[in-house]
């Protein structure tokens, strides 16, 4: 009995007692994130935190960022017809090509998305530092640093939408929305953030500069915004862009590879031409991943690929044809029979698959039609990703830029040798002279699905012509910019959407 | 037992019964009789025998007959049993006193509600409760399978017949844009207890609490309605043996009707575009990868006890094979429930303990279809002498090497090892002391233990593995809550006024955690997975490893009061305070009260016999909704998955913020107002409810929208928006007939629902008035909604093209909205919806002499689904892969597949859910059996319906319901024999 009512008010004690210590306590306990208020304490961590902003950056070229698509897919180098079944999506890769998007199109907000995320990464990181406690070596430069690389993606933003919130700051009051910058207000900001930041930067190209920016990323940011200057600001800047152009020439750091494929191979971070390149990697930065997007189904077998291709993007036929037979850099391409690794036919219902050129419909192509991208090496045996890095300015892209810039100035001659360099390096013989329509398919044939194609058919006027399935649209202006996307209008009232959507 | 424990029960047993005797003098006498049902005369077994103004007494043994001693100044016993309507009897000179107690008389019964019970006479609130007699009967698996049907307003569906698959269960339809429905599921005091830690056959009674009044105390996981599950208990008395046993043979019942392979011959003779492969085999695909799957279960219980100490253990066994090739599980649960009294019966402990343990072989749905794609004249295995390398690279199974949309699922099914072992332990114990007369204090603790160990491994001959070198993979996860819970009643019985006064203090604990590795490149099958650090796919950087952990806290603090005046006048007032972890550091706490109040009209009746009882009852409680919400949602946190970047030519790893932080994030609320009227008319023959309820729910959790910039994602899970709901429900039961020999019990269920989308914004988070959601897929639909969100609206409707007609080239004409000769997304618009107007349950019980006869038919009526199926293989685009049969009621098609009304159809149904015959057989007192009964239950026997796929119930859960999957399973039909046996 007495055993009982001990035993019992021991046991309803215990049960009190066991909730009293955290009676209220409703703190949360991380284990496999990191608090706020845990970081920032050691060098190491400030270099991790420093690179965030930097692996980003690998969403460029990345499908579901869907920034290369907008860029693209709505040019005459790249395509995706609907096959059959496949590649339908609800119109969105045949309305890129058409022309025909709108404010709701998901490329657009994805791509937004992802370049403002890079902002808001720079804004927050040079907030976070200067309100760092301890000591940053190298103060200067990483401030300069973050703010030069937040001015390309403002630059990206320019380029695409051009009326663009311009926010520099991190901490900013509760429900802040910002509001709209012109594009001229964006394209100033680009250039003064980064003459005002240039000079702190590294002008070394090394392994310890590789990926990151430079004087000459700098340079060639402003080469490509002086460029396109009319279309942006409708103010010509020619000698500027030579100017920023030759600073990268004349500082003798940078150099043509003999091998134009040199600069798309798996190892291609050697490259005498990267100005400025993403790294990816299979292992350790993923998220590059043409092969599966161009690829046809069978070439698994070619490249022994752990995953099957999807058998989507393609150029047009008359882009293929654009090239010379002896243009080395017709190999960019992929048509004609096909074969497994170990060389035996690829067969698809009993016949050998052959890649035409020719695509017969945008909306009803054969699974076999259009010219796929092999400039870049497919590495044998790999997933879903691929170890190339992404080259964004080439050396070769400047003796382009600078070119073109003479030529607008009247001085074909000077333009000659610089695109015979680019020209003959391609295995072709020089150019007796040079013409900007010439020059134009020139950058073509170089820059394939290097994001260059969308800047120059604007640029050069051709944005609103025709093309294979897609109309003339003369006098639609409008679309040189994207829309604002529709999402992020209704999260923030204060943007208006740009002109004729 | 422990002998010495055994002593020890004895000895405090010996001194408790001196104690109360010692107060009462030895004058005594002893009275003894039986207890039986006053329709069936069949012996009540365990009924209470009180001695009025005491509290001792006894319960009746197994036969029915009961013995007690009764003290010279006690004149009166009153008798009562679940379910019967309680006797006072005063006693005369007679020592012999048999008692019949009337069955029906509902309101004596006794609900569970939230801490605690009540009489269903006093209950002011929408609460159903359910007994084990009511169950569905047959290889039922999972718990809620139990109820399925039997209660108005709660929708419990089964997609499909996967025996390792999870039911969809809905109460009052969908009160979330964030797609919980789950309700809390409370076992034995357990809240949040896992359904699948309890067998089926050791549950006594669910109860289900449905309104907001009810549910309000248990304030920020409320909203979904809670489901009190009690199971059984011992009964002091002679102890008791059973055995439950069956064996089940399932088959499928309805499949899809495909070409057979000379249909496809025929057919892509006739189509200029496609070529497909002819292998000249004849392969119905389908038939390959099922079978005819045999179940059974075997399941021992052992209960009794004194009138101190009672126990029930128990231990079952199900061996469950799927209609699939290689899936099913085998699973043994064992359970130990043991309540003793103590301290002159003033302190009581329930102790309960279970653990299950679970073997799981999963079936691959991508597996049905891939039968369903795959091209008929495809042989199933490769002629070794014809293409030797092909037969020895795939372990003899046909397969196309690069194919990107179809893989042998023969060999899927039957090459890939994919397996897991659940175990579950949930142990309880619960004190209650009675302080003083009234006064009870209660604690209570459990813990819950579950774990998952999964394996998986694709051989280097399967097609998965080929490219890889074999793939493994393993993963542990385990979750771990304890809780905690205090309260402090005070009862009050009086002449006029019953009250009773509750406040409690809860505390709960959960933790997650896990791994897991994938590796690939193996050198031999033999090791399966289990030798993954053999593979060389990590080392080359394509495995994968993983873990993880997080924790959250639930702390509450609730209160409820509860009073009858004159046995007509009912109250009921609480009040909880609950704070999650979870919650944003501005909105930590949450206040939930609830009021309800009802008035039994009998009274003012008095005149109308035919009335035996009406009650008017109205509540008002306010609940939350926090399933959904992620630990640290609300936090800033910084992580460094996939953030890598190259410095110096080397990969570092980098930092950045995982999520927008929201300070704000809290709880969705639901205010739910429910009125109801309980009758029990014409002697307790026709007894029912009627409940009518609007449910407003505001703060919706959604990943909102926001601006980048200022934000860094363009997604803050947050809280805005409003969904109203409201329906009406009718339960009624009735009982034709009640001769000794011949019953007919009639019940019938009805629910109707009806909900909108008030509105998807706040002041700070805007939706938009409209957002398409779902994905009618790829091929070619990739990215093509299916429904829409649109305020002012209902939820589940469909928003597509609104088909009319074909052209005279057989391209597609829907209606041209905005008239620019283009379907374009402007010309989309509502095209139906999933949820059914109403849902109904019919259950019809015959008793013959010793025979049985159980048939319950359930249905839903005005629910439409899209037929995904249909949109894709009735169109010829889809080739070379195989197609359905019914593609050649539309031969005009000559278009490729879009989403459009055409393939919206009326899913409204009625199902023969489930029929079981039983005999009992006259067995006499004496022998070693007690009791032998046999049945056999057939389930889902047969579908009414114009719905032309597999099986119109489709998964109603989410934001996209209504949708039959191109990945399916299909539906079955199970035959159960099954013997019970006391001994």
């Amino acid at each position: 009995m007495k055993l009982s009512i001990k035993i019992s008010s021991i046991l309803l004690a215990g049960l009190f007692l066991f909730g009293i210590p955290s009676c209220t306590n409703l703190d949360e306990d991380l284990y496999d994130t990191i608090g706020e208020d845990n970081f920032f304490r050691t060098e190491e961590e400030f270099a991790a935190a420093l690179g965030a902003a930097y692996a980003g950056l690998r969403d460029f070229a990345f499908q579901d960022t869907r920034y290369w698509n907008s860029n693209e897919h709505s040019t005459d180098e790249a395509i995706a017809p609907t096959r059959g079944a496949d590649w339908g999506d609800g119109g969105r890769w045949i309305r890129l090509h058409q022309h025909t998007w709108g404010p709701d199109d998901a490329d657009f907000n994805d791509a937004w998305n992802f370049l403002y995320r890079g902002v808001n990464t720079c804004n927050r990181l040079i907030y976070q530092f200067e309100n760092f406690e301890g000591e940053i070596t190298n103060r200067e430069a990483i401030f300069a640093e973050l703010k030069v690389l937040r001015a390309f993606y403002y630059y990206l933003l320019c380029d695409m939408f051009g009326n663009v919130p311009l926010v520099t700051q991190f901490d900013v009051p509760d429900g802040f929305l910002p509001t709209q910058a012109t594009r001229q207000e964006v394209f100033n900001f680009v250039e003064s953030e980064i003459k005002n930041n240039m000079a702190q930067l590294s002008d070394e190209k090394s392994l310890l500069t590789y990926g990151r920016m430079t004087q000459w990323v700098a340079r060639a940011i402003l080469a490509r915004l002086y460029l396109n200057a009319g279309v942006y600001v409708g103010a010509e800047r020619w000698q500027d862009c030579i100017d920023q152009c030759d600073a990268i020439i004349n500082s003798g750091k940078f150099n043509l590879e003999a091998n134009y494929f040199a600069n798309f191979a798996v190892a291609n971070d050697a490259s005498g031409e990267a100005i400025f390149a993403i790294p990816y990697d299979k292992k350790f930065g993923p998220n590059l991943r043409f092969h599966l997007q161009t690829l046809h189904y069978l070439n698994k077998e070619t490249f022994r690929l752990q995953t099957t291709p999807w058998n989507g993007f393609c150029t047009l036929a008359e882009f293929y044809d654009s090239y010379e037979d002896d243009d080395a850099r017709k190999a960019s391409w992929l048509v004609g029979p096909q074969f497994n690794s170990s060389g035996d036919p690829l067969e698809e219902n009993g016949e050998q698959l052959v890649i035409t050129k020719e695509i017969s419909s945008i909306e009803n192509a054969a699974r076999n039609e259009g010219a796929r991208l092999k400039k870049f090496e497919f590495e044998t045996g790999i997933d879903q990703d691929m170890s190339n890095d992404f080259p964004v300015f080439r050396y070769a892209d400047v003796l382009l830029m600078k070119a073109e810039s003479l030529l607008r100035l009247n001085k074909p001659g000077d333009a000659l040798p610089l695109v015979n360099l680019v020209h003959e390096r391609a295995d072709l013989l020089p150019y007796g002279s040079i013409d900007l329509e010439e020059l134009y398919q020139e950058r073509g044939r170089e820059l394939a699905w290097e994001v260059s194609r969308r800047q120059d058919m604007i640029r050069f006027g051709k944005w609103n012509e025709a093309w294979q399935f897609k109309d003339a649209m003369p006098g639609a202006t409008h679309l040189n910019l994207f829309p604002i996307p529709q999402p992020q209008r209704d999260a923030n009232t204060n943007l208006g959407q740009n002109p004729g959507y | 037992m422990n002998p010495k424990f055994d002593n020890f029960l004895k000895t405090t047993f010996t001194l408790l019964i001196a104690l109360v005797f010692s107060s009462f003098g030895f004058s005594q006498r002893t009275i003894s009789g039986m207890v039986t049902d006053f329709d069936t005369k069949e012996p009540l077994i365990g009924a209470n025998i009180r001695i009025v103004g005491t509290g001792s007494g006894t319960i009746t043994d197994f036969d029915g007959s009961y013995s007690l001693s009764i003290p010279a100044e006690n004149n009166a016993i009153e008798v009562s049993y679940t379910g019967y309507s309680t006797e006072t009897i005063q006693l005369g000179t007679s020592n012999q006193i048999d008692i019949a107690l009337k069955a029906g008389a509902v309101l004596e019964e006794i609900v569970v509600v939230g801490y605690g019970t009540q009489k269903t006479k006093e209950v002011t609130s929408a609460i159903t409760s359910i007994k084990a007699e009511e169950f569905n009967k047959g290889n039922v698996t999972n718990p809620t399978q139990l109820l399925q049907g039997k209660v108005a307003g709660l929708t419990i569906t089964q997609p499909n017949n996967d025996p390792n698959g999870d039911l969809g269960i809905a109460l009052r339809g969908i009160s979330s844009v964030s797609g919980s429905t789950q309700p809390l599921i409370i076992i034995d005091g357990v809240l949040g207890a896992d359904l699948k830690s309890v067998d089926p056959s050791d549950i006594e009674s669910i109860d289900v609490l449905k309104d907001g009044s009810a549910a309000a105390i248990y304030g920020t996981r409320g909203t979904n309605g809670v489901v009190i599950i009690t199971t059984k208990k011992g009964r002091a008395g002679k102890p008791t043996l059973e055995y439950n046993g069956f064996v089940a043979a399932e088959s499928v019942s309805s499949s899809l009707e495909l070409l057979s392979a000379e249909q496809y011959r025929a057919y892509v003779a006739n189509n200029p575009n496609e070529k497909p492969d002819d292998q000249g085999a004849s392969t119905d695909w389908f038939d390959q990868i099922t079978r005819t799957g045999l179940s059974h279960y075997h399941g021992l219980s052992y209960s009794g006890g004194s009138n101190s100490t009672t126990y029930y253990a128990s231990m079952n066994f199900r061996d469950v094979q799927g209609v699939a090739v290689s899936s099913g599980f085998d699973q043994l649960n064992m359970r130990l429930n043991v309540s003793q009294k103590a301290l002159n019966d003033r302190l009581k402990i329930d102790l309960n303990v279970t653990n299950t343990s679970r073997n799981i072989d999963y079936v691959n749905y991508g597996s049905f279809q891939n039968a369903l794609i795959g091209n008929p004249t495809l042989p199933i295995y490769v002629d070794e002498a014809k293409d030797p390398d092909l037969y020895e690279r795939f372990g003899s199974y046909y397969q196309i090497p690069g194919s990107n949309d179809w893989e042998n699922p023969l060999a899927q099914a039957e090459q890939v090892i994919d397996e897991a072992l659940f175990r579950r332990f949930i142990g309880s114990i619960r004190a209650d002391l009675e302080i003083i007369k009234g006064l009870t204090l209660g604690g209570f603790y459990s813990t819950q233990r579950s774990n998952q160990r999964y394996g998986k491994y694709e051989p280097l001959t399967s097609f998965a593995g080929d490219a890889v070198g074999g793939r493994a993979r393993r993963a542990l996860d385990e979750n771990f809550d304890q809780l905690l819970e205090t309260t402090l009643r005070y009862d009050h019985t009086g002449a006029k006024v019953d009250f009773n006064i509750l406040g409690g203090y809860s505390y709960q604990a959960f933790e997650a955690e896990g791994f897991s590795i994938q590796n690939l490149d193996f050198l031999t099958d033999a090791f399966s997975y289990n030798n993954i650090e053999s593979g060389l796919g990590i080392e080359n950087g394509f495995g994968s490893i993983d873990s993880y952990k997080n924790s959250s806290r639930l702390i509450s603090f609730f209160g409820r009061a509860q009073a009858s005046l004159d046995d007509t006048y009912l109250l009921s007032v609480s009040l909880r305070r609950d704070g999650s972890s979870k919650f944003g550091a501005d909105n930590k706490w949450g206040l939930f009260p609830a009021v309800s109040a009802g008035v039994r009209l009998k009274k003012f009746l008095s005149g109308v016999e035919i009335i035996d009882d009406l009650k008017f009852r109205v509540g008002y409680g306010v609940t939350g909704n926090q399933d959904v919400i992620p630990s640290y949602e609300s936090l800033s946190r910084y992580n460094t998955a996939g953030q890598n970047f190259l410095l110096n030519g080397v990969w570092l790893q980098a930092v950045s913020p995982v999520s927008n932080p929201n300070p704000s994030l809290r709880w969705e609320r639901k205010a739910e107002t429910n009125f109801g009227l309980d009758f029990s008319l014409m002697d307790y023959k026709l007894t029912g409810t009627i409940d009518y309820y609007i449910r407003n729910t505001t703060d919706l959790l959604w990943r909102y929208s926001v601006p980048v910039p200022p934000n860094l994602f363009g997604e803050t899970f947050a809280n805005a928006g409003e969904i109203r709901t409201s329906g009406i429900e009718l339960t009624l039961g009735t009982k034709p007939v009640t001769r000794e020999n011949f019953g007919w019990d009639l019940d019938f269920n009805i629910a109707f629902n009806k909900n909108e989308l008030v509105s998807l914004s706040n002041e700070v988070y805007d939706f938009g008035t409209f957002r398409p959601t779902g994905n009618v897929g790829s091929p070619g639909l990739e990215g093509v909604p299916t429904h829409i969100l649109e305020e002012g609206q209902p939820l589940g409707s469909f928003y597509g093209w609104e088909y009319t007609s074909l052209s005279e080239t057989g391209k597609w004409v829907f209606e041209d909205l905005n008239g620019d000769d283009k379907y374009t997304a402007e010309d989309r618009q509502v095209i139906g919806n999933a949820y059914p107007d109403f849902t109904f349950g019919l259950n019809n019980s015959f008793r013959l002499g010793n025979f049985d006869l159980n048939f319950f038919l359930r249905g839903a009526y005005g629910n439409e689904v899209l037929n995904l199926k249909r949109l894709f293989y009735e169109n010829e685009t889809l080739l070379p892969g195989n197609l359905l049969e019914s593609l050649f009621d539309n031969p005009d098609l000559k278009d490729v597949q879009k989403y459009s009304s055409y393939y919206i159809e009326d899913g409204s149904f009625v199902r023969l859910d489930n029929a079981t015959l039983g005999y009992n057989f006259n067995i006499g007192g004496s022998g070693a059996i007690s009791k032998l009964r046999l049945y056999f239950t057939g389930q889902n026997l047969f579908v009414l319906t114009n719905y032309s796929g597999v099986d119109p119930e489709v998964n109603l859960g989410g934001l996209e319901p209504g949708v039959d999957p191109r990945q399916y399973y299909p539906r079955t039909r199970t035959v159960t024999f099954g013997l019970n046996v006391g001994f």
